[in-house]
């Protein structure tokens, strides 16, 4: 058994144990109050005060029956909506559509949700009511205009996405808000989506949003797209033209906090020295970069790939990634492009540098990554890598080769 | 780097606040985000697993009640431990021996496959044969999810210690499971 085994043996031996706990602390809680709590452990077993005990566990059984009613009440809706700007709401709904109770999830919920009677309203409505209440509150507005809604449907619940939709436009018009929304339907039984939102601490609708993105395209980062807002990763998703069954996209993401994509192609076009005319495989997408939004810009030109991050607020590079170049390869000075990269490190010298500090040979690492990267204003190769049970991380200054800095963790 | 799998701060604040409030959706949630953690952490204390599972039912029950008395700004996870070790210790006392050294293991596994049953040596090893402390170290992290540097802070440990006891507590399991296999 390797260590990876046994800590996932734990994790199962107690999820079986201590699963099935709850249910009886919940319907207890449902009407615990001091007393009925002693009673549940009296505490003398003084077989004189037998009529005594008698009662003490005929009143239980009677509190655990009106905990039970209570409970299934309470737990019986068939749907989960939630609705999320950074505001995050959560509907339970019953099978004819109407809402059960309407949950805050965050600080910024309460605000929202304040003087707001849901009890029995029709979907459409609670989704109208709601949105016009994000509006009021300044959570939505022409920067940032995007709601992410969900249905789960649970015990054979079936509430129509285009209910809430229509009340979300609704809003959106009345508020005089170019808004857009994007509905998803959440698999109560997909256990990734519930596995990443709590990971991240998100919420499964963001969790589903970010699984679409990183299944569509297997370089994109979770961690890093789950430190984005509704509106960024929502801005991502359209950008990148994703097609699900599952989810609609109505309306138009908000990009007007952003340099724009043809800035960001200038930006990366005049680094790299060359002009628009010459360039093929031209890319422009928007992306994440630990947390941050990024244009990711890439092209072709002089023999050469170019990928670029940056950042979509300030304009400013990133990450910056040129590869191939038949005649220098990185070492030499006699580039035709305006192209800096010529006096850096090889990858290969940045790695062997890291080995050397670590002590580690080259064989007996493994899950290498490097990254070339702009961090406080120099250039660096980032390199991760893992060796004899640690988790060794680097920084090299990709001018000198000197390590900036240095990690080194137990792998969890 | 963030840190994942164990639950953070703010949000446990805030179930704890709606808990206080009455709100049972909350108290769910706070429930299932923590229990494993405090589970395993009871477990590493009694070595029972019915015991265990006892004194977690009263821990949620202490914490519903009490939620309003919880002081922001203290730390959830330890308030919720805090309640977890006194009601532990308190069960020991009442029960007037020292769970240290009594083993019992009842089987919660009705018709248990192969696989289950290794899971259940494995955690009946960890408990067992490792010291209350170690054990708690294992469970922190490999059931609850939490990062060694996160269980120094709660255990009142240094890391390096935390690395170390961890590794030779993950071989010494390694080797007695070994022999069981």
């Amino acid at each position: 058994m390797k260590n990876k085994d046994i800590e996932k043996s734990l994790k199962r031996a107690v999820d079986v144990v201590a699963e099935n706990v709850f249910t009886d602390v919940i319907s207890f809680c449902d009407e615990s109050k001091e007393d009925n709590i002693i009673l549940m452990t009296p505490e003398k077993k003084n077989k004189r005060n037998w009529i005594k005990y008698a009662a003490a566990v005929i009143a239980v059984a009677l509190i655990g029956f009106a905990a039970g009613i209570i409970y299934s009440n309470y737990f019986n809706y068939s749907s989960v909506v939630a609705i999320e700007v950074n505001p995050q709401i959560e509907l339970k709904v019953d099978s004819e559509g109407k809402v059960i109770r309407a949950v805050a999830k965050n600080k910024e919920a309460e605000q929202v949700l304040e003087g707001m009677e849901l009890k029995n309203v029709s979907l459409d409505d609670a989704a109208y009511r709601i949105i016009s209440s994000l509006a009021a509150n300044g959570y939505l507005n022409d920067m940032n205009n995007s709601v992410l809604l969900s249905v789960k449907n649970v015990r054979g619940g079936g509430v129509s996405t285009q209910t809430l939709i229509s009340g979300a436009d609704l809003a959106f018009t009345d508020t005089s808000l170019d808004g857009a929304v994007i509905m998803l339907s959440i698999d109560d039984d997909d256990d990734r989506v519930d596995q990443l939102a709590r990971d991240f601490n998100i919420s499964e609708a963001k969790a589903e949003l970010i699984l679409q993105i990183t299944d569509t395209d297997p370089t994109q980062n979770a961690e890093s797209l789950s430190a984005l807002s509704v509106n960024e990763l929502c801005a991502i998703y359209q950008s990148r033209n994703i097609t699900n069954t599952n989810t609609v996209l109505s309306g138009s993401v908000s990009v007007k906090a952003y340099i724009g994509s043809d800035e960001a192609l200038n930006i990366a076009l005049n680094d790299a020295g060359t002009v628009i005319g010459v360039v093929s495989e031209l890319d422009v997408e928007f992306d994440s970069e630990r947390g941050v939004m990024v244009y990711e810009v890439e092209f072709n030109a002089g023999g050469r790939e170019y990928e670029y991050d940056i950042n979509a607020k300030t304009g400013e590079i990133v990450k910056r990634n040129i590869e191939g170049d038949s005649s220098s390869s990185g070492s030499g000075n006699n580039g035709s492009n305006n192209n800096s990269s010529d006096s850096y490190i090889s990858q290969q010298a940045a790695l062997d540098a890291a080995l050397s500090h670590a002590g580690v040979s080259a064989s007996d690492i493994y899950d290498y990554s490097v990254e070339f990267e702009r961090e406080n204003s120099i250039y660096v190769y980032e390199i991760d890598f893992k060796s004899a049970g640690y988790e060794y991380n680097y920084e090299i200054n990709a001018v000198n080769g000197q390590i900036i800095k240095y990690e080194r963790e137990w792998d969890d | 780097m963030s840190c994942t799998g164990a639950p953070n701060t703010e949000k446990l604040e805030f179930y704890i606040i709606q808990t206080a409030k009455g709100d049972r959706e909350a108290f769910s949630d706070l429930y299932r985000a923590t229990y494993k953690s405090v589970y395993g952490f009871i477990l590493s204390i009694t070595k029972d697993t019915h015991v265990a599972q006892d004194i977690l039912h009263d821990v949620y029950l202490k914490v519903f009640k009490h939620a309003s008395s919880y002081e922001m700004r203290s730390k959830p996870l330890a308030w919720i431990y805090t309640i977890a070790r006194n009601l532990s210790l308190m069960k020991m006392r009442e029960g007037k021996r020292s769970y240290e050294n009594v083993v019992s293991f009842h089987n919660e596994f009705s018709s248990e496959d192969t696989a289950q049953a290794l899971d259940r040596i494995v955690l009946e090893t960890a408990i067992n044969s490792l010291s209350s402390e170690d054990a708690a170290i294992v469970m922190l992290h490999a059931v609850a999810g939490f990062k060694h540097r996160q269980i120094a802070l709660i255990m009142n440990l240094s890391l390096p210690a935390v690395l170390s006891r961890y590794s030779r507590a993950l071989k010494k399991l390694k080797s007695i499971i070994g022999k069981v296999e």
